[in-house]
């Protein structure tokens, strides 16, 4: 007994047993305007049912075959997450530690209330309350399954022939069930046998005509589901503009005159590989999944292959996990190093900064590729920019003094970012398209990289000041040190006030080349002039002596809650500051960071301030 | 005297508080927006002299920008400043003026409006973004209609104007910027003549971000009992007021400033894309013939891609679905609009050498401290 399952076990792990699911992933799906891998598609959706991008004991591509093969919603994976327990109860869900359930489950808790979840679906989400918009969200995650699962249903093999008459005039077999688009070929003649039930009362029926009634039955059941043209696999013939076409799903095709040529290989290929996996027959699987890949490769250019592989490619190598890994490493390495061997383990963390710096950049440009456009347009590549330049002027500034406090600064705004990435990347694909204005502009891409610098920066220079004042409190005696790193908050202030500056007047710049006006006192304008003016301010304070490096510091502090106003709290302003903006994850948390940035400020200002009276009195 | 006025004037101090007021001014006005619009909160606290809160006058944006202004002239006029060692410092704070002067120029002498051109249609006229103006149309020329339009500066109460009939007079009783009209339960009595009679308008003082038209009601004399009275004129109103004087029809309008501009553009198509499989918009482009004394010159006009003619451009700000597609252009003519980009350039090299000498400075002073 041991020894078969160590077997079976062995046999899992040969390099063809899992095939076919590893080629499903890389075949490319227009989806939301955007061409990208099945991997893509599955771990999208995933993200949103679930929070987690591949669900428990299996990849994401498994999950796909599963749902695609259990049309009726049968599949067993429980993959729907709850975040509130106030919503499973509303849905009379059964309790459960991890709130996860599966698409039956949902479907029939949803079912009696689907009046009034409707209902709930057309208010506009400000007027719903925070359970409200869950249940929605719920509600709108299982309609959106329920398409997925019944994209490919005319490609399985759920129909069953019984009248051998029947059978002999269509040429299909009585021994083996069919799919819908095999039969629909035959619907002429099936519509012939119909006609001679005529009026005829149900007794008199033959049984030759029941199992004639049930097949139609069944073909009607099927037909239900003809609006989930989700899953659009087929590109257009000729690859001209293999972008700007819009790409066909079976239900688009099955039963027209489209099923022929490249639609017809590829639903081929796909009615073989899922009546294979329903069968649990592997290698008839992999074989089709070969084929499909092989018909549609053929049909894409190789520029755009080669990009649909990169981001098969990035979605299989967690670069910003593995990223963040290095930043927490080099800041556990450096804390270490406060304590033994501080050389050594200074320049391992140096090392593993810099090893994150390299995958975060990788990152970035795996994504420039792919989408083909500049790296910053949306709030989640604006999170991850400024990330990368936070730990990157981290490394440089180590680099430069070798005191480990480059390190500390790049580490944690570096491991942060990513974290608040990771929770912005739940939203769906983080590689969406754009609205036409946001569209491929040299102005606009100048203009956001240069202000998400300036934010990395001030960042970075905000850290410092944090720096400071710790020292201060703790260390007065420290002159020296504490010279150079006011002496440093300058330097790294004027570098944030050069790249928020000039950042700024590019926006403006894209403003007027877009819409004819540079500025318009609009939210977002006005949160990057804030910062500079605060920089300014700071500066020309410091020059003056009205600002004590310790008051300085104090201002570095309340910097970072001006940029993370500027670059969430804005966009708040705009939904409203009503209930549900307030109870949204973004509004807490960022009224938290401010909460937590300001007692910092004023709790350490004030202990620096006390130790300089002290100090001064002895 | 002159030496120590201007070393005063010059004093960073100036602008460190000045700079402070500004971010106080720039919280408050961002906040305001929510309750009293963009453009109201812009004209209350960014585009203002003086602002009021509550009894107490306080500086407003201009001032400030003023105050700023003759604090960087004052630091540039000083000889000090003109030292090689300063030079970053001092390149950085001529982009700073550049770019004030830029403000300037665009805040007194540049106009926004609006043009609307239906497929196959040709137009000249531009609809100003803001300002409002009083039309009197004489409908009653066979071939022609003739038009007296009095501008915003004259809509305020108690100004007159004279309407295109000898004697005859309007006087502005009042002109509300936003407001709302609603039908009287009642018809109002004399003097309410006209549409007054059966609707009212009320001002709205808080428009938040809802655009609102505007509404006067003026008071006609000198044109006999049966017609002098007040009449209320309402922005865009469906059937306006017509008064019949002496065999003349006159319209009474008000609407938004319109300018003729010296060409004319034709809209041959306008087109929408789609990113494929979706709704969403990933370009619009009007085609426009471009009709200029007696030339024709075909032109895109794209998001991105404006088109540039006599001091004016145009871009693609929006549409009008329906058959046939309308398109609206955004006209904007601004003397100042070179500015941000020279002022940028020149802050970014100024801040560029500031921190070169800076860099330079400090490794100086490190490598003194490391000599014994």
């Amino acid at each position: 007994m041991k020894k078969t399952s160590w077997l079976l076990i062995l046999l899992a792990l040969l390099p063809g047993a899992a095939l076919a699911q590893e080629i499903i992933g890389e075949l490319p799906v227009q989806h939301q305007g955007r061409i990208k891998p099945l991997d893509t598609f599955a771990r999208v959706h995933l993200l949103a049912f679930s929070g987690k991008r591949s669900p428990k004991g299996a990849t994401p591509e498994q999950w796909l075959l599963d749902v695609l093969t259990h049309p009726d919603g049968s599949s067993p994976m429980r993959v729907f997450k709850i975040r509130s327990p106030e919503v499973v109860i509303a849905l009379g869900l059964p309790e459960r530690e991890d709130r996860l359930y599966s698409y039956s489950e949902m479907v029939e808790a949803i079912g009696p209330q689907e009046g009034s979840l409707r209902e709930l679906l057309q208010r506009e989400e400000e007027e719903r309350t925070y359970v409200e918009n869950q249940l929605v969200e719920a509600y709108r995650n299982v309609l959106r399954y329920q398409e997925i699962s019944r994209s490919a249903s005319c490609l399985l093999p759920l129909l069953k022939i019984e009248d051998p008459e029947l059978a002999r005039e269509t040429g299909l077999p009585t021994d083996q069930l069919i799919s819908y688009r095999t039969l629909v070929r035959h619907f002429g003649v099936i519509r012939g046998h119909l006609d001679t039930l005529g009026h005829l009362p149900q007794d008199q029926w033959s049984d030759a005509q029941k199992a004639l009634v049930r097949l139609v039955n069944a073909v009607n059941r099927i037909q239900e589901d003809r609006f989930a043209h989700i899953l659009s696999i087929i590109p257009p013939e000729s690859s001209e503009d293999i972008d700007a076409t819009k790409w066909l799903s079976p239900w688009e095709v099955v039963g027209t005159a489209q099923d022929t040529g490249l639609a017809a290989k590829i639903l081929d290929g796909w009615e073989t590989l899922l009546a294979a996996r329903r069968n649990d027959d592997q290698a008839s699987e992999n074989e089709a999944a070969i084929e499909v890949r092989a018909a549609i490769r053929g049909a894409l250019p190789d520029s755009r292959l080669e990009r649909i592989d990169l981001e098969n490619w990035y979605n299989r190598m967690d670069l910003f996990y593995k990223s963040v890994a290095f930043y927490i490493l080099a800041f556990l390495l450096l804390a270490t190093s406060w304590m033994i061997a501080p050389r050594l383990l200074r320049n391992t963390a140096l090392i593993s900064l810099g090893l994150g710096v390299a995958l975060h950049i990788a990152g970035l440009i795996c994504r420039m590729i792919i989408m083909g456009r500049a790296p910053v347009s949306t709030l989640y590549e604006s999170v991850v920019f400024v990330g990368m330049v936070a730990a990157l002027t981290g490394a440089v500034v180590e680099l430069m003094r070798r005191d480990g406090y480059g390190i500390l600064l790049g580490s944690i705004a570096g491991a942060v970012l990513h974290f608040v990435g990771f929770g912005k990347s739940a939203d769906g694909d983080t590689m969406g398209m754009l609205v036409a204005v946001l569209n491929s502009n040299f102005w606009l891409a100048t203009h956001v990289v240069t202000i998400t610098i300036g934010y990395g920066c001030s960042l970075v220079a905000g850290l410092a000041g944090h720096l400071y004042l710790i020292l201060r409190a703790f260390r007065p005696q420290a002159k020296a040190r504490l010279d150079v790193l006011s002496r440093n908050m300058g330097g790294l202030t004027v570098v944030a006030l050069f790249f928020t500056l000039f950042g700024t007047i590019l926006g403006g710049i894209w403003a007027d080349q877009s819409w004819g006006r540079f500025w318009g006192w609009d939210p977002k304008e006005n949160g990057a002039l804030l910062i500079v003016m605060w920089q300014l301010m700071l500066l020309h304070g410091r020059h003056t002596a009205l600002f004590r490096p310790r008051g300085f510091a104090f201002g570095l502090v309340i910097n970072n809650i001006i940029v993370a106003l500027a670059w969430f709290g804005v966009n708040l302003l705009n939904i409203g500051l009503h209930t549900y903006g307030f109870a949204g994850n973004v509004a807490t948390n960022l009224a938290i960071f401010c909460l937590v940035e300001l007692l910092f400020g004023v709790l350490f200002y004030g202990l620096a301030y006390r130790r300089g009276q002290q100090e001064a009195r002895a | 005297m002159l030496k120590r006025a201007l070393a005063f004037l010059s004093r960073a101090e100036i602008f460190t508080f000045a700079c402070a007021w500004l971010i106080v001014l720039l919280i408050i006005g961002t906040l305001a927006q929510r309750s009293i619009g963009l453009y109201g909160a812009q004209e209350k606290y960014f585009s203002s002299w003086i602002t009021m809160v509550g009894v107490l006058p306080l500086p407003g944006g201009r001032l400030t920008m003023l105050v700023v202004f003759v604090n960087l002239l004052a630091y540039l006029a000083q000889p000090s400043a003109w030292n090689l060692r300063r030079a970053g410092l001092l390149v950085a704070h001529a982009g700073a003026l550049l770019l004030l002067i830029g403000g300037m120029l665009t805040a007194y002498f540049s106009n926004e409006g609006n043009m609307m051109i239906a497929e196959g249609e040709a137009s000249r006229i531009v609809a100003d973004d803001r300002a409002k103006e009083v039309a009197f149309i004489d409908t009653s020329p066979a071939d022609h209609d003739s038009v007296l339009a009095y501008s915003q500066q004259w809509l305020e109460p108690g100004r007159q104007m004279k309407l295109p009939i000898e004697g005859v007079t309007a006087e502005v009783l009042h002109f509300y910027p936003q407001a709302q009209a609603f039908r009287r339960d009642n018809p109002a009595p004399d003097p309410w003549r006209g549409l007054g009679r059966i609707a009212r308008a009320e001002p709205v003082l808080h428009p938040g971000d809802d655009e609102f038209g505007s509404a006067a009601v003026l008071r006609i004399a000198g044109a006999g009992q049966e017609i002098d009275g007040q009449y209320l004129l309402v922005e865009n109103a469906r059937q306006p007021d017509v008064i019949t004087i002496g065999g003349k029809a006159i319209r009474l309008e008000l609407r938004r400033e319109q300018r003729i501009l010296p060409f004319s553009l034709e809209l041959i198509d306008f087109e929408k894309k789609v990113h494929p499989g979706t709704r969403m918009a990933s370009a619009y482009s009007s085609t426009v013939n471009l009709l200029d004394s007696g030339t024709s010159r075909r032109v895109v006009i794209s998001m991105n891609e404006p088109l540039r003619h006599k001091g004016y451009t145009f871009y693609q700000s929006s549409y009008i679905e329906g058959t046939p597609e309308i398109t609206v252009l955004a006209v904007v003519k601004n003397y100042g609009r070179l500015f941000p980009y020279i002022s940028s350039l020149v802050m970014c090299f100024g801040l560029l050498i500031h921190l070169a000498q800076m860099l330079a400075r400090s490794r100086a002073a490190a490598r003194k401290e490391a000599m014994p």
